[in-house]
């Protein structure tokens, strides 16, 4: 072993080096994302006005608001959660509760794994095809929000699974032997105590929801339209999806920051939101 | 002892996946309002029938049980018991306190709201007599609705135990209820049970024989599986049959 | 009971009808005609070559950026940052991987790519500037893997390696990393499915043309670019061609988390055998200093507890 070459840099020299280059790294990553951020919002914010969340955009939108467009975003963002949430709770309090680790549930964690990494033009290609044309519904909040949920449905899954899991095993026992039947544990002991978890992973699907652009823009349609939807069978235009209208025609620029800054806004609310929910419920089993 | 057995064991045999029986061919009988001890070193099997009582090895641990365990004369481990009714009739204490997450209040409701009783005010009284006869009234009382974790680990036990008695059950099973425990605590808890002996029958595992020999008025010795020897504490502490029991009394293995 | 089945259920339903719009096309056409390098869908030509290529490049170009400073991040906060900093600046990742992709491409349409036209010139609209992008938003899913790899080393190689007299670096460098290879060679084949999927942005930054890049900024047009920049208008056999480019993007992608799974069960069994840090450990002994004072180690903080 050549310790000629070695000894040139002392150990103790090479660890302060590299802590400091990998230090410098962790640091431009974090400029680099509060650049973003800044950037978005410093130019965005000034033209989020009441007029702007409140009013329907005139002239393909280089006018007026986006009021029709957030109604549409929340309905199709609701209606995914709404469809994810039971289904993938469901799965998780199957998967916890009811089997044990076998070749079925390595199947079904396989299944929601590979979901998970499904790209989301993939699921725009199959919205497109399984709901507004094989099913019917036409470009609609409700062939998108079945699109959003089940890609939202791998993270609801994970997280139930986990925040489930974390409830301790003699909570259990202790509901069965004061008289539970083991629905009655289930709901009347883990869930509560999983709940802080959960909603956070519903909380999370939400974000994913809200930023998706290629699942919606195929099955949600990217009609811009005055009106506020009324229907599930309406089409409608979500806010991720308009920005990229407005960035990429360049329509104005004024009201491409503006959206940006409310979609990075409700990203971070959203973020800051599930990880206080997470914090208090670890605190809780300290 | 000519009234019919409170619970009786006859040839149980317990076992776990594909390993060999934790439990062999038990049989024995627990009469009413008795304090039962089953004493033995670790891996005796004395949980395992205690947890097969009331059917938590078999729906919890996936045990594998044969033989019959009758309360009252009716075999639990035939299949069509409603579970949740036995185990009102039959709950246990385990080794760690476990409260659950709420106030002391709740955890003492939390059992008889399943069985049904909805009225306010027969809750309150169902809480004040299980708390005193637990020996704990005193020290919560002004504080029913406080989380039960800011107990301490003897207050929290004595919770456990007053939970099982808002039951208002038959046998009352405890799984090495003191193992965590400071003398006084310990202490307490024997002199509930002591002084409840009346209305319920208690059956205690624990490895403490000096506890077992206080507070119990029959005693069986476990090893490996089998049930040894089963007699009156004061036979058993003092002339045990079996040269087995005597060793393990005398601390020459455990 | 069916609950359960959804994920698969869903996967399934997914590759079925994906399949069934593109695959007659592949049939149809042959494969001669679909992997070649002419995409003119006016003229039933639908070669799809070139977006491979694209993709390829613009993967390979984020992972150039993204490897490098993932892994930093994911050592600095596994290894290296007192826990009161991991608290704080793990969330900033997450936050990182929730903006929406559409975001990022506007921020390369106004700041990147006239900086790119002003000091490397082109038309600003490239691989390079698709590379970049996609290096920043693959930085979550590689720096979050990797921390869970590391994590996963036992803490007991870390201790056995400082108490032989290696550096906080030494130690990382012989005796965590390697341990933790499995799991960090999975953080980045995950980031390269991540990049190959990614859609939105790369469209807004990479050009879009159909053309065999010859240098980084010549604009390229992807996988992902190709479907959803035509599938608006397409129809027909042209509509069929994409879910056809999405056949071959869902095989890419499936292929690529299977083998990024594989990599993480390795990794595993690895963790569980502990002869297996046997040869480190001897490399660690073997940086350790002779006849220096033993290292104070004043750098050493956040020795996780597993």
């Amino acid at each position: 072993m050549s310790t000629a070459v070695r000894r040139r840099v002392s150990p103790r020299q090479a660890q302060a080096l590299v802590s400091v280059l990998l230090w410098a790294m962790m640091a431009t990553t974090v400029l680099v994302l509060a650049f973003i951020i800044v950037f978005v919002l410093q130019r965005g914010l000034p033209h989020v006005t009441w007029e702007f969340l409140s009013q329907p955009p005139r002239a393909s939108g280089r006018e007026g608001g986006v009021w029709p467009i957030i109604v549409g975003t929340l309905a199709v963002t609701l209606f995914a959660v709404a469809i994810a949430t039971p289904l993938g709770l469901g799965t998780a309090i199957y998967l916890t509760e009811f089997t044990r680790e076998n070749r079925f549930t390595r199947m079904v964690r396989f299944g929601a794994d590979s979901l998970a990494g499904v790209p989301s033009i993939i699921f725009g290609l199959f919205g497109f095809v399984f709901f507004v044309i094989t099913l019917g519904f036409g470009w609609s909040i409700l062939a998108g929000g079945l699109t959003l949920a089940f890609m939202v449905l791998p993270t609801v899954i994970r997280t139930s699974e986990e925040a489930i899991k974390a409830v301790p095993a003699g909570y259990r026992e202790v509901a069965l032997t004061l008289g539970a039947t083991k629905w009655q544990s289930i709901v009347k002991v883990v869930l509560p105590s999983a709940l802080p978890g959960i909603v956070t992973g519903v909380i999370l699907g939400m974000g994913r929801s809200i930023s998706e652009t290629a699942a919606v823009i195929f099955t949600a349609g990217s009609s811009l339209s005055q009106v506020v939807p009324t229907s599930l069978f309406d089409g409608t235009r979500t806010l991720s999806v308009h920005f990229y209208q407005l960035a990429r025609e360049g329509i104005s620029a004024e009201k491409a920051y503006a959206s940006a800054a409310v979609l990075v806004l409700s990203i971070l609310v959203i973020n800051v939101s599930a990880y206080t929910l997470m914090n208090r419920f670890i605190r809780r089993y300290r | 002892m000519n009234a019919p057995a409170k619970l009786e064991i006859r040839n149980l045999s317990v076992r776990y996946e594909d390993a060999p029986p934790v439990v062999r061919s038990v049989s024995l009988a627990i009469p009413r309002n008795f304090i039962y001890a089953f004493i033995g070193p670790a891996g005796s099997g004395k949980t395992s029938i205690l947890r097969t009582i009331n059917l938590l090895s078999i729906e919890v641990d996936r045990a594998k049980v044969e033989g019959e365990v009758r309360l009252d004369g009716v075999d639990l481990l035939t299949g069509k018991i409603d579970r949740a009714r036995i185990r009102r009739k039959v709950p246990m204490v385990f080794a760690t306190p476990q409260p659950l997450p709420r106030s002391i209040y709740e955890n003492l409701v939390f059992g008889p709201r399943l069985a049904g009783v909805k009225q306010r005010a027969r809750l309150d009284e169902l809480v004040e007599k299980s708390l005193t006869a637990a020996q704990l009234w005193g020290e919560v009382k002004d504080r029913l609705h406080q989380s039960a974790f800011t107990l301490s680990g003897g207050q929290q036990q004595r919770l456990c135990i007053a939970r099982a008695i808002a039951l208002e059950p038959e046998v009352i099973l405890l799984d090495e209820p003191c193992s965590g425990l400071d003398p006084i605590s310990t202490l307490k808890i024997e002199e509930a049970m002591e002084s409840l002996k009346e209305r319920y029958t208690w059956l205690i595992v624990t490895n403490n024989t000096k506890q077992a020999a206080r507070v119990s008025e029959r005693t069986a010795f476990f090893l490996m599986g089998e049930l040894v020897e089963d007699e009156p504490t004061e036979r058993l502490f003092t002339a045990p049959r079996d040269s087995r029991t005597a060793d393990y009394i005398e601390g020459r293995f455990g | 009971m069916l609950l359960a089945f959804s994920s698969i259920t869903i996967l399934a339903l997914i590759t079925l009808f994906i399949f069934r719009e593109g695959a007659p096309l592949m049939a149809r056409v042959g494969l001669g005609n679909f992997f070649s390098t002419e995409w003119r869908p006016g003229e039933g030509l639908f070669g799809i070559s070139l977006m491979i290529v694209g993709s390829t490049v613009v993967t390979f170009g984020a992972l150039v950026l993204g490897v490098p400073f993932g892994l930093a991040c994911a050592i600095v906060l596994a290894e290296m940052a007192p826990d009161r900093a991991r608290t704080l600046l793990k969330p900033v990742i997450e936050i990182l991987a929730g903006i929406p992709s559409v975001v990022y491409g506007f921020i390369g349409i106004v700041v990147l790519l006239p900086w790119i036209r002003s000091n490397l010139g082109g038309p600003g609209a490239s691989a390079l500037a698709a590379s970049l992008i996609l290096g920043i938003m693959v930085l979550p899913t590689i720096i979050g893997i990797s921390i869970d790899a590391l994590q996963a080393v036992p803490n007991s190689y870390r201790e056995a390696s400082l108490a032989m007299g290696a550096t906080r670096w030494q130690t990382i460098r012989r005796v965590v990393l390697p341990a933790a290879r499995s799991g960090l060679v999975a953080a980045i084949i995950l980031g390269m499915g991540r990049a190959v999927g990614e859609t939105m942005a790369v469209i807004m930054v990479a050009g879009n043309s159909v053309q065999m890049p010859r240098s980084p900024l010549d604009p390229v047009r992807t996988l992902t670019a190709n479907i959803a920049l035509e599938m608006g208008y397409a129809a027909g056999d042209h509509q069929a061609a994409l879910f056809a480019t999405g056949i071959v993007l869902f095989a890419i992608i499936m292929a690529l988390n299977t083998v990024a799974n594989l990599a993480r069960g390795r990794r595993v069994k690895r963790a569980t055998a502990p002869a297996a840090g046997a040869e480190d450990l001897q490399a660690a002994r073997d940086d350790a200093p002779q006849g220096e004072s033993p290292p104070g180690a004043p750098g050493v903080t956040g020795t996780q507890r597993p």
